[in-house]
């Protein structure tokens, strides 16, 4: 035996398809050659790595099917492919069709009718034209976000407003995010690096990074995922995949979760941790307006009458005062920036707060930094509260906005009687009838028009 | 069952009888394309369209027993059909030079998934599979997806299990002294 023919068999060996008869053989020139004692050594080192540099990839058949058979249910996987048609199956047909041909004939002997010229032209039937297929808008665009049509190659940047088709892939890179609405209403809000592709308007699939999916009453939307998929019949759910693992919360409404190794339901509030096959952790969600403090920035484009954005505030300030997670809600709170002062504002001046006087302070103190000239009028509303932190906040804020203090201190607002601060009060308020028409608020459209001609 | 009798199952309007042989065969067409596109987040978008034309044409199989060799063909096509596209979306190709192909426009992205999840050793051997001989590199990445026999290779690509050893007995070699000239290139 030749090194190149104990190569070969080599080969064989590794893949255990050598037979004992070669295997001897080999054995015997192994022996005797330590060339090719080296190869083998070699090769069994190689192929180690390679089994083990191809089990990331290994893993991925499962999700190839496992998409592949949806794709296959969506298309009416039940009804019969195309089946191979029998010789001359028409030929009974045709025989049927000229017989009656021949009677038609027959009887109605059309060549002693009127001749084709006489009989009016046709009107060519009213069609309606044709609707324009149903696209998916991108409501919201911040930073760098990409898309990619199906079957094309080339990724493309978007911006708001544009609508895209659906099977279309979306990325975003470090500073991207994204909020889109499908023709049938379901909408998600993609994260920083990112990537989703919209296989169906009830189908969202994440490739990479975080997701969020609000589904339509009475239909289901599915998160597909790597690892499982995830539904939802009329709620919403957050997806996060990391390195280890995949993160469901049910942030609204219920949640399935279909594994490999069976099907885990939620209850909303409730998340889920799961690898490829396995549960790895479950739980109660701490604060679903943390977990989506991810998507802070899109909320901020909102308006502040808007209703997920009012809902979103309360959330966070449920947690301000003696709650650990004060500071975390304060940070999340001032990064949405003047976006949550109406609700703040609003919550200030509610029955609900005046029985808690911590979070109340914790709220006039954001108001005092984040609140816009267009809430002075609030501001001078509460330079009369019966709580001298919340006057001495609201006066910061007016003298951060207008620069006047009207002869009164920071400190004599919140601990000098009435009588002393009245006069004060009587001047903001003559201030604010004299300007209140300077502070009308900007429509965010106008303000980011204003801003991009600068 | 055999995949010729799962074929004939699914013509007569068996529910599930596609569905297992998508599972019998995603992981095959997954490396094939992975082999021709070297990338594997791609290769499983084409594994997947593969499996679905193969569906939609199932009909046309004339001979069911063959549905391996039969699928590879359809993969094999969707492959240069997103080669080509991607050709089309390119920059000039005399840019690249004049051996360039769209295949080889793919050079800049061989193994990235490989980045994050392998060690040097084994990240440099993945890219010595990438940078193969086509027809090698397809038999390598089938062998190393899916664990096959030489005869299930060997029925996929329609060659015979002792071409099949040829191949990646040649493949072995030229991964190895590739790597070793890339040890004694690192050392100088």
């Amino acid at each position: 035996m030749n090194c190149a023919e104990a190569e070969s068999l080599i080969a064989e060996a590794l893949a255990g398809e050598l037979g004992e008869a070669d295997r001897a053989a080999l054995e015997e020139h192994l022996a005797e050659c330590q060339s090719c004692r080296q190869t083998q050594v070699e090769w069994q080192e190689d192929d180690r790595q390679l089994r083990e540099g191809f089990a990331p990839w290994r893993g991925a058949s499962a999700t190839v099917a496992a998409r592949t058979i949806r794709q296959l249910h969506r298309e009416q996987v039940n009804s019969r492919p195309a089946t191979k048609r029998k010789p001359f199956a028409w030929l009974p047909f045709i025989v049927g069709l000229s017989a009656g041909f021949l009677i038609a004939l027959a009887l109605w002997r059309p060549w002693a009718e009127l001749p084709m010229a006489n009989l009016p032209p046709q009107a060519p039937p009213n069609r309606a034209p044709d609707a324009p297929t149903p696209q998916t808008v991108l409501a919201s665009v911040i930073g760098d976000v990409q898309i990619l049509p199906k079957d094309t190659a080339q990724w493309t940047s978007v911006q708001s407003g544009e609508e895209v088709p659906l099977g279309c892939a979306i990325r975003t890179q470090s500073d991207g995010l994204v909020e889109f609405t499908c023709p049938t209403g379901e909408k998600a809000r993609v994260g920083t690096d990112s990537q989703v592709r919209i296989n169906d308007a009830d189908e969202f699939e994440l490739v990479r990074g975080q997701v969020w999916a609000v589904g339509c009453p009475d239909r289901e939307l599915c998160v597909v995922t790597d690892s499982g998929t995830v539904s939802t019949n009329g709620g919403t759910v957050n997806v996060k995949q990391q390195e280890t693992g995949t993160t469901v919360t049910a942030a609204t409404g219920n949640a399935m979760v279909r594994l490999v190794s069976g099907d885990e339901s939620l209850a909303q509030g409730e998340e889920l941790t799961f690898s490829r096959d396995k549960v790895i952790h479950r739980d109660r969600a701490y604060s679903l307006a943390l977990i989506t403090a991810w998507m802070n920035p899109l909320m901020a484009l909102k308006s502040p009458d808007d209703p997920e954005l009012n809902a979103h505030v309360d959330a966070l300030l449920s947690h301000l005062g003696a709650s650990k997670m004060s500071l975390l809600s304060d940070n999340e709170l001032r990064a949405l920036g003047p976006s949550c002062t109406v609700p703040l504002s609003r919550y200030i001046r509610s029955d609900e707060a005046l029985h808690d006087t911590e979070r109340r302070r914790h709220a006039a103190k954001l108001l005092a930094d984040l609140a816009p000239i267009s809430l002075a009028g609030d501001m001078v509303d509460l330079l009369s509260d019966d709580d001298g932190e919340v006057r001495a906040q609201a006066a910061a804020c007016l003298k951060r906005l207008t620069g006047q203090d009207m002869d009164c201190t920071i400190d004599e607002w919140r601990t000098a009687p009435a009588d002393i601060r009245q006069q004060a009060v009587d001047q903001w308020r003559t201030w604010w009838q004299a300007n209140s028409f300077r502070c009308q608020p900007v429509p965010k459209a106008t303000a980011a028009a204003e801003k991009s001609t600068i | 069952m055999s995949d010729g009798e799962l074929v004939r199952l699914a013509l007569a309007g068996g529910p599930t009888a596609y569905e297992e042989l998508v599972r019998r065969w995603a992981g095959r067409v997954l490396a094939l394309c992975h082999a021709r596109v070297r990338s594997a987040h791609l290769a499983e978008d084409l594994a997947q369209e593969s499996l679905l034309r193969a569906y939609r044409a199932l009909g046309t199989l004339a001979e069911p027993e063959k549905f391996g060799s039969w699928l590879r063909g359809i993969a094999v096509r969707a492959c240069l059909d997103w080669l080509k596209s991607r050709q089309a979306t390119m920059v000039a190709f005399t840019s690249l030079g004049e051996s360039a192909r769209a295949e080889d426009v793919l050079d800049g992205e061989a193994a990235p998934d490989a980045t994050l999840e392998h060690d040097d050793e084994i990240q440099q051997l993945l890219h010595a599979v990438d940078s193969l001989p086509p027809e090698l590199r397809e038999v390598v990445m089938l062998y190393y997806y899916n664990d096959l026999t030489y005869h299930d290779l060997a029925g996929m690509l329609g060659i015979a299990p002792a071409t099949v050893n040829a191949r990646l007995t040649r493949a072995r070699a030229l991964l190895r002294s590739r790597l070793s000239r890339r040890s004694r290139d690192d050392y100088r």
